[in-house]
């Protein structure tokens, strides 16, 4: 193994995502991307088959040992096809990490289907007049004898429109701030709770919405964090699930550069390829500086992950600085293929619609910032 | 050790190399920018610390390090010239070019 690089087992691991990907994922990709609220069950199910939704997971519930870098090669392979589907393997492997809190009893009605990918459960914090302000929710949760009476309304929240279950932040200390948050699993089909869509402007598969939930009474034994300490376990998902965005972005940037440069051989202009004009091809690899030097920030992250280490500092500077380069460089792929570039006979117009999404998702560049001013320069300072 | 970080011994060698660094180079670093060649004294305290054998092999009394301890070397270096404004930063390319030439 070397330092700065990948197993030996992990370039293997990320051919055979290569390969899935292209066979298994990128067919019908953009069909899917116009028709359809959902990654249908057939799709999560070819990864839950792959053990892709599993990783680090229990062998008895059906997961494999693994660890985060592996699932970052996977989401930047996979997004490479479909951004969001690289996108949903991290989603479970964060929902997951706060399942794992609950009581044995719970974690074997969930996880098992989590990670074969017939289930859906998710983290759900936003809420309509809050999403940085993190602490800020209104939502509640009353203890009400051996159960929790929830009231209040969940927003921007992925796959919100086919989930089975959320994980959900509620305030048990209205007046406590962020020391007032506790986490639940809310599943979805209790009486009390009612879906909407949010349409965005892309990203129909990802089934985006919100949901009320109005007195909706959920067990005890589905509280997933003690009481008041539902904060700290929302930012460790969000640490793991920016390093996810980064790489979705960067997976979506390196598909976008492989039909630019490949369009720029082809293309002639005043006799000669494109390409070797050097107001093309200078912009083209300066851009695939930016991606490499966004990977490496990435899988530092993940490497620290799985070392146990806090990296709350290398996920915010991924999260504000992949989708930024990535909607950078999929901006100039798209002139690169001038007219065609624009049009919907090429995907990369879309995907400039669509990565821009994910500057603003778990995190938005501003809030990445004030995380890294007080990691680095100090808490007074922000 | 782990895939995207540095190993134990690359930490340990960072340490001593900005030590050594903030203890050698910093002093005076202002003063040697009038110099128009290497102080002696400044060579011979980067060979003892064993900052110019990194790349040559130990029968010729080097340590043949990695490439990326001799990354290490040259940030740590630099740093100390960064900080002091000097000509550290030529210490730092120094040793890059040696580390290239052998």
């Amino acid at each position: 193994m070397a330092e700065f690089g990948f197993t030996e087992a992990q370039e293997m691991f990320r051919q055979e995502m290569r390969r899935f990907a292209k066979n298994e994922i990128a067919p019908g990709a953009r069909e899917r991307h116009r028709t359809l609220t959902e990654i249908p069950v057939e799709i999560r199910r070819k990864l839950g088959d792959l053990g892709l939704l599993g990783i680090n997971q229990p062998v008895e519930y059906g997961g494999q040992p693994g660890n985060y870098v592996s699932i970052g090669i996977a989401v930047e392979e996979i997004a490479q096809a479909d951004f969001l589907v690289g996108g949903y393997i991290t989603l479970p492997t964060a929902a997951l990490m706060a399942i794992g809190q609950a009581p044995k009893e719970v974690q074997g009605e969930w996880i098992p289907g989590l990670i074969s990918g017939e289930k859906i459960v998710v983290p759900a914090n936003t809420e309509n007049h809050c999403g940085s302000d993190a602490g800020a929710i209104k939502s509640t949760a009353v203890k009400d004898g051996d159960s929790y009476v929830l009231n209040g309304e969940k927003m921007a929240i992925c796959q919100a429109l086919n989930l089975h279950a959320a994980v959900v932040f509620a305030k048990t200390d209205p007046n406590a701030g962020f020391r007032g948050v506790t986490a639940f699993l809310l599943p979805m089909d209790l009486p009390g709770i009612t879906r909407f869509p949010i349409n965005y402007i892309g990203w129909k598969p990802q089934g985006l919405g919100g949901f009320a939930m109005e007195n909706v009474r959920i067990p005890e034994k589905y509280r997933l964090s003690e009481e008041g300490k539902g904060f700290y376990l929302a930012m460790s998902q969000f640490d793991f699930l920016r390093v996810g965005i980064g790489l979705t972005a960067l997976g979506m940037a390196q598909a976008s550069l492989k039909e630019a440069m490949g369009y720029a051989k082809q293309r002639t202009a005043f006799g000669r390829p494109i390409a070797s004009f050097q107001g093309i091809s200078f912009k083209l690899v300066e851009d695939a500086t930016l991606v490499e030097a966004g990977r490496l920030l990435c899988y530092r992250a993940l490497s620290m992950k799985n070392q146990g280490l806090m990296h709350t500092k290398e996920s915010a500077m991924a999260k504000w600085f992949c989708p930024k380069i990535a909607t950078e460089v999929i901006h100039n792929c798209v002139l690169a293929l001038g007219h065609f570039g624009y049009t919907t006979d090429y995907p990369l117009a879309e995907r400039l619609r669509d990565v821009v999404g994910l500057e603003i998702g778990d995190g938005t560049p501003e809030i990445m910032k004030t995380i890294l001013v007080r990691e680095m320069i100090g808490k007074e300072f922000v | 050790m782990a895939e995207f970080g540095f190993t134990e011994a690359q930490e340990m060698f960072r340490t001593m190399a900005r030590y050594f660094a903030r203890r050698e180079l910093m002093p005076g670093a202002k003063e040697r920018m009038g110099l128009n060649r290497y102080p002696e004294d400044l060579v011979k305290k980067l060979a003892g610390s064993g900052f110019l054998g990194l790349r040559i092999p130990e029968k010729y009394g080097g340590q043949m390090s990695d490439i990326v301890t001799c990354g290490i070397a040259c940030e740590e270096t630099a740093r100390a010239s960064f900080l002091s404004l000097s000509n550290n930063q030529a210490t730092s390319y120094t040793l890059s070019l040696t580390f290239y030439v052998i």
